[in-house]
């Protein structure tokens, strides 16, 4: 590729972004907390910095990134998806009937259309009806929950070998679900800097009206986004079910929708949307994932432990708060 | 010597509820001059750009585009003739910068994947041909921009896609004197270069400067089609305050 004629070069916006000294240093300042915050449970418990224990750490973090690309696009434009905890049960459980039938691709193929179908109803009430999409998304999270409880009332488990084989296994020492993670990742790297989609969503997210006025079709792309973190949630909960080799209706999922948007949030991606970087947003579930994992290892409550969460919520938007506030004054 | 018009307007209308806001409008471009669409407050002129530009369909009326009867019922509509509008509050994307705005909709790829190399030198090749030599770099954000870079961008984003027909909604109403001069340089360019240019404005000096015709709308009857060699602008200013009316038809024909 040629190089152009100034210093920025064809990077792609958001490495441009990063340009920009407090975007750099709060990209900076992601890493080194995530550091920090493994030498201090490295210090604390011998069990932390095992092989065996970072492994699982990325492990239980593969579904979450899955989950976070799509809500980190969604976010960028502005939107949000708060159904997503529900609806990775209704998958996992839609895929997880048609498993115990011994029918993987269909239980496959059920778990990705029952995302569908959510992203589908979720984005056209978002984009096309017009409705806010906080209640939209509430609205759909608690009927997700319902319709995965009614599915799963026997319990749904012992799933057939191929599919807990891949659940369980790996493929050159890297765990299967942290392949699906890594494609995710990449793919979202790809939309995000390197198509025109990308750029859409994002000037969506900047000025709705401005994106709309430049001829681009801002009720797809919002659509498509609610789609898409519909389609993540549905690949999450087939995860989840395949490594668990059961499908907990009343519980599969429950909380992520909290635990994505606080990484999100960590991630450099403001609720009002118009930037973000996919690298940072998987640190932020990294970042996320080793404070749940230090906190079990310490023996922190599980009530405890929802106690830092949410506050970890809040720190993150108050963090983003003053970045916004600094950056204004520029 | 006359071209014939690039977009022609016939008898379009537009009410919002029991107001008429254009009743029954008459209006052409030609390319490779400038238009001037000149009214008091209220006239109508955005509602018929508007109109132009997908955002608030017609109620009623033809609009023809190089001879052709089109529809604008989307601003991706006008975009696809090569109509583009640079409205009064500048529609710009604060957070992107100036090559993703001039490209936003309209990016080059390479293939699949985004051309920034390609799309940044053409930015730069355009803003050069416009002889803009005020931005830093083309990767500033525009929100770093002065109000007249901003209409600079706004401008150059027109040209880019060589667009056939540029609108200009008051481009000059928020420029100090040099930046007012600039741009008006900047639409008698686009009027040379072959484009159809139209530019509403409230200042006359600066409608006197750069345009060819000049239309005045008056509570949402176009009132008078005027040469600017053969009018001066008292005489306008009579049009617009109503003051003096076109005896001649509702669409005043070049003499
Ligand atoms: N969406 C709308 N709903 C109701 N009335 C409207 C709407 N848009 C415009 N109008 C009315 O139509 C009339 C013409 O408005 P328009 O904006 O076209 O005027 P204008 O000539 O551009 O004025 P100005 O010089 O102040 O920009 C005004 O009386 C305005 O109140
Ligand atoms: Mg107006």
């Amino acid at each position: 590729m040629n190089e152009p004629a100034t210093q920025t070069g064809a990077l792609g916006f958001f490495n441009r972004q990063g340009a920009d000294p407090i975007a750099r240093m709060l990209g900076l300042f992601l890493p080194l907390a995530t550091i920090l915050l493994m030498v201090l449970f490295a210090t604390q418990s011998d069990a932390f910095l095992t092989l065996a224990n970072l492994r699982g750490i990325t492990l239980q973090s593969a579904a979450t990134i899955v989950l976070a690309v799509p809500t980190a696009l969604l976010l960028m434009s502005a939107g949000i998806d708060l159904s997503i905890g529900s609806t990775v049960a209704v998958a996992g459980v839609m895929a997880g009937i048609f498993w115990q039938q011994d029918l993987i691709w269909a239980g496959l193929a059920a778990g990705l259309a029952a995302g569908l179908v959510i992203g589908l109803v979720n984005g056209s009430l978002v984009s096309l009806a017009g409705l806010n999409p906080i209640v939209v998304t509430l609205g759909t999270l608690a009927i997700g929950r319902g319709i995965a409880q009614v599915f799963a009332d026997n319990p749904i488990f012992d799933f057939p070998e191929p599919v807990v084989a891949f659940g369980a296994g790996s493929t050159l020492e890297i765990p299967n679900l942290v392949w699906v993670a890594i494609v995710v990742v990449v793919l979202g790297m790809i939309v995000l800097n390197r198509l025109p989609y990308g750029k859409h969503l994002i000037a969506v997210g900047v000025n709705e009206r401005a994106a709309y006025l430049a001829g681009l079709r801002v009720k797809m792309i919002k659509l498509s986004l609610y789609v898409a973190t519909g389609l993540g949630a549905a690949i999450a909960g087939i995860m989840l079910a395949a490594r668990f080799n059961s499908a907990p209706g009343g519980t599969l999922g429950v909380g992520t929708e909290l635990f994505v948007l606080t990484a999100v949030l960590l991630g450099g991606v403001p609720f009002t949307g118009g930037q973000g970087a996919i690298w940072r947003v998987v640190i932020g579930v990294l970042l996320l994932g080793i404070l749940r994992n230090g906190m079990v290892l310490l023996n922190f409550s599980s009530e405890s432990a929802q106690i830092v969460l949410g506050s970890v919520l809040i720190i993150a938007a108050a963090l983003e708060l003053v970045r916004q506030r600094l950056y204004r004054k520029q | 010597m006359t071209t014939s018009p690039i977009l022609e307007v016939r008898q379009v209308t537009k009410s919002f509820g029991a107001v008429d806001v254009l009743k029954g409008i008459d209006f052409e471009v030609i390319p490779g001059t400038v238009t001037a669409l000149v009214g008091d407050n209220g006239a109508g002129k955005s509602t018929l750009i508007k109109g132009l530009a997908g955002i608030q369909p017609f109620d009623s009326g033809e609009v023809t585009f190089e001879g052709v009867k089109v529809n604008l019922n989307e601003p991706r509509d006008a975009a696809d003739l090569g109509i583009e509008v640079v409205y009064q509050d500048l529609a710009l994307c604060d957070n992107l910068d100036i090559v993703q705005n001039m490209f936003l909709g309209r990016e080059v790829k390479r293939g699949i994947p985004l051309d920034e190399a390609d799309m940044e030198s053409r930015a730069g090749e355009t803003l050069k041909s416009l002889s803009v030599r005020t931005v830093k770099s083309l990767r500033q954000k525009v929100s770093s921009l002065s109000g007249g870079q901003r209409q600079t961008v706004a401008i150059a984003r027109a040209v880019l896609w060589n667009n056939k027909v540029v609108i200009l909604d008051e481009p000059t109403a928020a420029l100090g004197v040099a930046q007012t001069e600039q741009v008006l340089n900047l639409v008698r360019r686009l009027g040379e270069q072959g484009l159809g240019v139209v530019i509403i404005s409230h200042n006359l000096q600066d409608v006197f400067e750069v345009a060819d015709y000049i239309y005045v709308l008056y509570l949402g009857t176009m009132v008078v089609r005027l040469k600017r060699e053969d009018t001066n602008p008292s005489e306008v200013v009579e049009y617009i305050t109503g003051g003096k009316t076109n005896n001649a038809g509702s669409n005043g024909d070049l003499v």
